[in-house]
């Protein structure tokens, strides 16, 4: 009886691994393009706001911290010779803060944009910022303020200009 | 030949298990905070208000290395001297302002050093702004009290980039005052 059942058991491992190892056979090239709204807005109004009030050295500035800003004032890009407090922000930190902040949450990101960003108080970009969700450097922005107009009409795929200029002056 | 099972070795691994947890519980390592810790050196000198300046205070000095005395704050000021060397700046006003409306003020020791202690600023909102001497932080503190923890001293492991300020990719340098500044703060 022990060992009918023991002859089972293998025979079920055996077509588990071959299942698992025919599954990751093939597509092992295949990517996926997770989608984001507008790199313009972001760079240009967006990012300014996150590397101010996020990206300092002690918080999403450090180097191994998730959502990785790199920023004028804060972290630089190690592929660059520039250091904290000197030249502005390059176009490859820029490009590096998206690409970060796109992927925090891929597939609810995923999800956002194809709902033209109604779903976007469900990222972790927003509940982390608003303080519903944990995060370990508190209440960021509060509804509808200019930092939390600032996130929520990028992800909207609104004019945010204004609503990240605010946000950043209320910071100076 | 049937085995015969011992209920017994759960029971005797159960207390082990328990005792483990016990003391593992007990030395709270947390590999992080450690890690800079085992990276400051050595005590060069005596325990005290001027001792290991430029150093992140606050990761001995808070909760996870628990000397006292706790501190919600603190670092170190340096200036440059007639010969461009970087020396300590004493006596130099540093106002520590959090978000919610409030302010702390100290004044740089002979090491350049200055702390607050937790006791002293108990409901402390962050993120913080300073200005020391005459100058303005231009970004925020976000979470870390430890001025040195930002503000990292250049050495053989961590070359600096800009020579005047000490400044890397992944750090803002000293923190520099104005020579005039010195001497302003009782």
């Amino acid at each position: 009886m022990t060992s009918t059942v023991q002859r089972a058991a293998l025979v079920f491992l055996v077509a588990v691994c071959g299942g698992l190892a025919a599954s990751c056979r093939d597509n092992l090239d295949a990517t996926v393009i997770n989608k984001c709204p507008s790199q313009e807005v972001f760079e240009q109004s967006v990012s300014p706001f996150l590397e101010r009030r996020c990206g300092t050295l002690d918080c999403h500035g450090g180097i191994a911290r998730p959502m990785r800003l790199f920023g004028q004032l804060g972290l630089r890009h190690a592929g660059e010779d520039n250091v904290s407090g000197g030249k502005p922000t390059t176009t490859l930190e820029l490009s590096a803060n998206y690409t970060s902040v796109c992927n925090v949450d891929a597939e609810k990101m995923n999800e956002s944009v194809d709902d033209f960003g109604n779903q976007a108080e469900n990222l972790l970009l927003v509940t982390k910022a608003r303080g519903t969700e944990k995060h370990k450097g508190g209440k960021v922005v509060s509804e509808n303020d200019a930092g939390d107009r600032c996130l929520r009409g990028w992800l909207k795929g609104e004019d945010v200009t204004d609503a990240c200029q605010e946000a950043v002056d209320q910071l100076d | 030949m049937p085995r015969v099972k011992s209920p017994a070795r759960p029971l005797i691994a159960l207390p082990i298990i328990f005792g483990l947890s016990i003391s593992l519980g007990a030395c709270r390592l947390d590999p992080t905070p450690q890690e800079v810790i085992d990276s400051l050196g050595p005590e060069s000198g005596s325990p005290g208000d001027t001792h290991r300046p430029g150093q992140p205070c606050v990761v001995c000095h808070g909760s996870y290395g628990a000397v006292s005395p706790q501190m919600v704050f603190g670092g170190t000021a340096f200036t440059n001297d007639e010969d461009g060397n970087v020396i300590p700046a004493q006596g130099v006003e540093v106002i520590v302002f959090d978000s919610a409306g409030g302010s702390r003020k100290r004044c740089t020791n002979a090491a350049g050093n200055f702390y607050l202690e937790k006791e002293e600023w108990k409901d402390v909102a962050f993120p913080l702004t300073v200005k020391a001497g005459s100058r303005r932080m231009r970004s925020l503190i976000g979470r870390d009290g430890s001025c040195g923890s930002c503000h990292k001293i250049p050495d053989v492991d961590f070359p600096e980039r800009d020579p005047e300020t000490g400044a890397a990719y992944d750090s803002a340098g000293y923190v520099l005052v104005d020579p005039a500044d010195q001497g302003a703060c009782q």
